[in-house]
């Protein structure tokens, strides 16, 4: 579990510069013009009722609606891998990792490589034989990095939301052409949800920062969202939404059968589109509504929806109740 | 017929050679030197005798900042927990290390308090209990408390002592006694939130149960004892193994059947070319008389 208390009183007094760089000054904390929000983002939901379906091909045909080039570029795919416990839903799951992989190669990509860096257990080679992803690693000849105790090297952040400067981050990260955020669509109980941006938190290594990456909650957890997706810069997204996560996410919350991928290269429309099936209403989530001001779209009337259309996965997530006030009023 | 155990001195030999040329070991094959892995690697090769240590010392060392805690690179949060580790190591090698940056650190580990916090309805424990953080300004977790109590009990054993030394040990125990989960074991930081149980994890146990190898009069203490015997047939990591078997050493326990397991999960490691597990299960099968790395 991650955080000792709820960040309060501490996180505001941090914040206090930055809340009044905003509110008062009206200036965010990066620069507006290192940031280029596309008029429009595509957003690809695929039909996927369960893990035997043949995920390879399902993501070849989002990879083929989207058209992202890989073409001789070396990919690294970032799943989310936090803690293993029969029957939960926590992780990403191993095929799907796999069947990106798959795609991706068909699609051109000079190199696939995997990492992750867990910010709960530690111990890789646990999560790794336990949740069946180091057989798909193994079987499909996928170089694994683990980001938590990969070399870094010290980059300048592009936001500075959490009032840091610069973070130590993973090489093999940094030296990848094009990254993908392969998240697990849950629950939070700190930020309401969690899918391709908040996945993000697992490129911060742990032998550097700690577990469960403790530095980032007393920055608090919305601004590190921005700063680590404004930074890193993901390429694309992949969300494993075949069963999803509700109630007391991201650990704790129980398996909902949701039977998609959703897939794009705007990662903040991703999440939105995620957000709207899961019930919410992305404007009033913090970190969606401060993205789109300079990281993505999340406004529906400037999403291309691609594949199946959104009324079709549209439910409303069981949420603890402090999120309720989230969830679009009178449900699906 | 059962499978031969894999022996200490199979690979130690291949563990030597895949340090780097500061004198380091990278927590991967082909990676930069780190605290971690170079000190997991040191207690592996206490039974291959002290005469080529020079190097692996140098590099720890090096890594000391003026504070007396180590860091591999200045612009880099100092590790509490690595420190800790760092401590132990140089107390196993105290004559090649000398005293003087021992007790260097030993002291700004004394000093060192992870973040201490107000009662929350979330988390029912005590929030104001002071063990250690993985870096500065953050809350005390269960591996980094565990390391540092380690080790003050083994600088303790070893004759550094002191009243503020005491002070950090005494709550220290306190912190894991209450972050203990409810039916044994520890999770990686708290044994509750938001009103469920949390789950203990297989390593976090075995540190803590490390460091607390001499308070078995602790009721904590003998039913997360039951739960790591219950557990490890279960594991499916080398270091987790490692650590079981480590602990349960410690604590008079039977470990020739987890030894085999650790045995049999090796080759995971090795394929993965992760030499901090490969170091942390060269340690578990350190012959008998190398046994007292981590004595209190």
């Amino acid at each position: 579990m991650s955080l000792p208390f709820k960040p309060s009183r501490r996180d505001l007094l941090k914040a206090l510069p930055l809340i009044a760089a905003a509110s008062g000054c009206r200036r965010p904390p990066y620069d507006r013009r290192a940031f280029a929000v596309p008029a429009r983002s595509a957003v690809a939901l695929l039909p996927a009722p369960n893990y035997s379906v043949d995920l390879a091909d399902v993501i070849f045909r989002g990879l083929q609606l989207l058209q992202p080039d890989v073409r001789g570029r070396s990919v690294f795919l970032k799943p989310n891998v936090v803690e293993y416990e029969a029957g939960t839903v926590i992780n990403t799951h191993a095929l799907v990792v796999a069947g990106a992989a798959v795609a991706l190669r068909r699609a051109g990509a000079r190199e696939v490589v995997v990492g992750e860096g867990p910010g709960h257990r530690r111990d890789i080679e646990y999560l790794l034989t336990a949740t069946g992803l180091y057989d798909q690693l193994k079987d499909l000849r996928l170089r694994f990095v683990d980001l938590n105790h990969d070399d870094v090297r010290i980059v300048s952040l592009k936001s500075r939301f959490t009032g840091l400067t610069e973070l130590a981050l993973p090489v093999e990260l940094l030296a990848a052409d094009f990254v993908v955020s392969v998240p697990k669509l849950k629950t939070h109980h700190w930020t309401g949800m969690t899918a391709s941006m908040k996945n993000l938190f697992g490129v911060v290594p742990g032998a550097v920062y700690g577990w469960p990456k403790n530095l980032l909650h007393y920055r608090g957890i919305e601004n590190s969202i921005l700063d680590l997706t404004a930074t890193v810069q993901p390429h694309f997204a992949i969300v494993d939404a075949i069963v999803s996560m509700e109630g007391d996410g991201p650990i704790m919350g129980t398996p909902r059968a949701t039977g998609f991928l959703a897939m794009g290269a705007d990662p903040v429309s991703v999440d939105a589109t995620c957000a709207r099936v899961m019930g919410f209403e992305p404007s009033k989530m913090g970190y969606l509504q401060n993205a789109s001001g300079y990281l993505g779209n999340i406004a529906e009337a400037r999403i291309d929806q691609r594949g199946e259309p959104l009324s079709r996965y549209r439910t409303r997530f069981e949420v603890m109740q402090s999120f309720s006030g989230l969830q679009v009023a009178g449900g699906a | 017929m059962s499978r031969p155990i894999v022996t200490h001195t199979d690979s130690v030999a291949t563990l030597r050679s895949a340090a780097n040329s500061s004198g380091g070991w990278g927590y991967y094959r082909g990676k930069s030197s780190r605290i971690e892995p170079t000190c997991w690697a040191l207690f592996a090769l206490s039974a291959a005798g002290r005469s080529d240590l020079e190097m692996h010392r140098r590099f720890l060392l090096a890594c000391q900042r003026d504070s007396g805690l180590l860091v591999e690179q200045t612009a880099l949060p100092v590790n509490f927990a690595f420190n800790a580790l760092a401590l132990i190591a140089m107390l196993r090698y105290r004559a090649e290390f000398g005293d003087a940056p021992l007790r260097r650190l030993h002291d700004a580990l004394v000093k060192h308090k992870g973040e201490g916090a107000g009662p929350s309805p979330i988390f029912r424990q005590n929030n104001a209990l002071q063990g250690w953080s993985w870096v500065e300004g953050t809350f005390s977790w269960l591996e980094p408390t565990s390391f540092g109590l380690l080790a003050l009990k083994i600088a303790r054993a070893a004759g550094l002592q002191s009243s503020e030394a005491d002070a950090r040990i005494d709550e220290a125990e306190r912190l894991l006694i209450d972050r203990c989960c409810r039916n044994g074991g520890w999770n990686y930081g708290n044994a509750n939130a938001f009103g469920k149980d949390l789950i203990p994890h297989l390593p976090t146990t075995a540190l803590a149960l490390l460091a607390m190898q001499n308070r078995r009069d602790v009721a904590e203490v003998q039913k997360s004892l039951a739960y790591l015997e219950a557990q490890w047939p279960k594991e499916s990591s080398t270091i987790g193994l490692g650590l079981t078997t480590i602990c349960l050493r410690r604590h008079a326990k039977e470990t020739e059947q987890v030894t085999r397991r650790l045995g049999d999960h090796m080759p995971i490691a090795e394929s993965l070319g992760n030499l901090h597990a490969l170091a942390v299960a060269h340690c578990a099968m350190l012959p008998p008389d190398q046994h007292d790395v981590f004595t209190v």
